[in-house]
């Protein structure tokens, strides 16, 4: 029994480290533009996609294909960001929505029309198991873990010291006093998005090789994963967004190992329901916003 | 005095197709220090706007220093030299005063910062001891002298000031306008709206009167008395001044 409880806990760390990757993207979008990105799931297709054809078609290495598969992510978001997202400053919070839905349906279907629609099988990645505490964990799982503590401090001390992300800040604290002191907000948004998707889209080739399949709508289930942690982390709070999604993932791997698999899927939207009725305003409310 | 810096000819401005400028004539010299007052709805505050790119512009010019900003984005209007503090709280409550500064200051050189805040922070004591204090958390008087600060680091050519004194207590409003009259002191061109007139009068050099959107007295502090300017608040005239008339 303990020894279950050992290996859900250390499956829930790993699946919460893929979340908080894909999730800190999305919050860090809300901070600036107030805007959810119902596509932001998509570009966690676009990099698995992108990994599992370099590897499949051109017989590339994992780690190159991990590369090609970020930089591709980020060429896509500058031209979204671009020609999208950084015109929702100011509109109308509907108009965000119908958007970032419209490239969800534009993303999955053109992945869908490239490759067909069936399942793929990913190949790469190390997936020879290690012992870690007496449980044997693949050695991608370590990665995940490694990498995600890797993005949050790289993203902590780009928010605290970097001019980028005191711009960020600014943006999420007083948008109209941004022109007064000359930020550029469209500019901040579009590379706050680009980073964001970018690493929507690491998360998606770092988990591939655990997940194993790739397809289409696989961007969707990871969205609606990560509504519910954006907003229990208090919505543009980096922090909390790490914290809520290792909340997420735990819970989750405890669900699908006493309770049952077919549950775990519900698990985001029933804590996040519970959450709310305790805090409505999030786990973390203003004070560590960004 | 030097030559005007800034001239307005025939200003024609205000919100989408509402128009709050009707036809603006004014110019101001290098180094003065000039109180815009009025009645409510005169345009004070629309004219601030105006001049930092803020509002619809229908015609006339905007000359600052021989080239014509009228329509410019803020951010090229800041970058010529025009900094702009408005009315309410501008700052990001969450960021020290010290990030604060240091984000009010992107638009000059990075390196130029550090030197830059030190001098800021000789013409705001005040600030110098709240350095590490969020924004958010000081009180009202501190919040508007950092927002002046955040302004004067942009080492601008004319600040525009929007009613520093709303919503402080006197003692706040007293030191604001010292910090007004020492920042004019190290020779800022001032643009200061507000309905404090007497506090206005007294740090002036050159006080201009609009009503419905138009320039109705343009003179020195001292040549108008608080009674005169009541009377000019209300009805636009002066009675001394219908008098003499026919």
């Amino acid at each position: 029994m303990l020894n279950l409880l050992g290996e859900q806990l250390l499956n829930g760390i790993v699946t919460g480290s893929v979340y908080a990757i894909v999730a800190v993207g999305m919050t860090m979008t809300f901070g600036v533009l107030r805007v959810i990105n119902f596509a932001h799931g998509e570009y966690f297709m676009v990099g698995t996609f992108a990994s599992w054809f370099v590897i499949e078609k051109f017989d590339l290495g994992y780690p190159q294909s991990v590369v090609f598969a970020v930089a591709l992510t980020a060429l896509l978001a500058i031209v979204v960001g671009y020609f999208l997202m950084r015109k929702m400053v100011g509109a109308p919070f509907e108009n965000g929505v119908l958007a970032t839905l419209g490239v969800s349906l534009i993303l999955q279907n053109l992945a869908v029309a490239l490759f067909g629609g069936s399942y793929k099988f990913f190949n790469g990645g190390y997936i020879e198991p290690v012992e870690l505490f007496g449980y044997g964990l693949a050695q991608q799982r370590i990665l995940i873990v490694i990498v995600c503590v890797l993005v949050f401090i790289g993203l902590d001390l780009m928010v605290t010291y970097s001019r980028m992300g005191k711009s960020m800040r600014a943006v999420s604290q007083n948008i109209e006093c941004c022109e007064i002191v000359g930020i550029d907000v469209q500019s901040v948004v579009l590379w706050t998005f680009v980073i964001g998707a970018s690493l929507a889209g690491l998360s998606g080739v770092l988990t591939a090789p655990v997940n194993v399949s790739v397809y289409g709508g696989m961007g969707e289930l990871i969205t609606f994963k990560t509504l519910p942690i954006i907003i229990m982390g208090g919505l543009g709070n980096v922090r909390g967004t790490l914290i809520a999604a290792m909340i997420l993932g735990i819970a989750e791997s405890f669900v699908a190992g006493f309770i049952g698999l077919q549950f775990r899927d519900s698990v985001g939207f029933v804590t996040l329901i519970l959450m709310l009725m305790w805090r409505p305003h999030g786990l973390f409310s203003l004070q560590s916003r960004f | 005095m030097d030559k005007s810096e800034l001239v307005i000819s025939d200003l024609r401005a205000g919100y989408g197709s509402l128009d709050i400028l009707n036809g603006i004539d004014l110019d101001v010299g290098k180094g003065e220090f000039v109180a815009l007052m009025g009645p409510n709805g005169a345009g004070k505050s629309t004219l601030l706007k105006t001049l930092f790119g803020q509002t619809t512009i229908k015609s006339g010019s905007i000359l600052w220093q021989g080239g014509n900003i009228a329509g410019l984005h803020p951010r090229e209007i800041l970058s010529r030299g025009v900094s702009y503090v408005p009315q309410g709280r501008c700052n990001f409550p969450l960021m020290t005063v010290d990030e604060n500064l240091q984000v009010a200051a992107f638009t000059i050189a990075d390196d130029k910062v550090l030197s830059d805040r030190d001098y800021v922070y000789e013409l705001f004591p005040a600030l110098q001891a709240r350095r590490s204090t969020l924004a958010g958390n000081m009180s009202g008087g501190e919040q508007q002298l950092l927002e002046m600060a955040m302004a004067v680091l942009q080492r601008p050519k004319i600040l525009l000031v929007d009613e520093p004194s709303v919503g402080l207590s006197p003692t706040a409003i007293g030191v604001v306008f010292e910090e007004l009259q020492r920042i004019h002191a190290n020779g800022h061109t001032i643009l200061l709206v507000e309905q404090n007139t007497k506090k206005a009068m007294a740090v002036a050099s050159r006080a201009i009167i609009l009503r419905l959107g138009k320039v109705i007295w343009d003179g020195a502090p001292a040549d108008i008395t608080h009674d005169e300017l009541g009377e000019l608040f209300l009805t636009g005239r002066m009675a001394k001044e219908d008098a003499s008339m026919p």
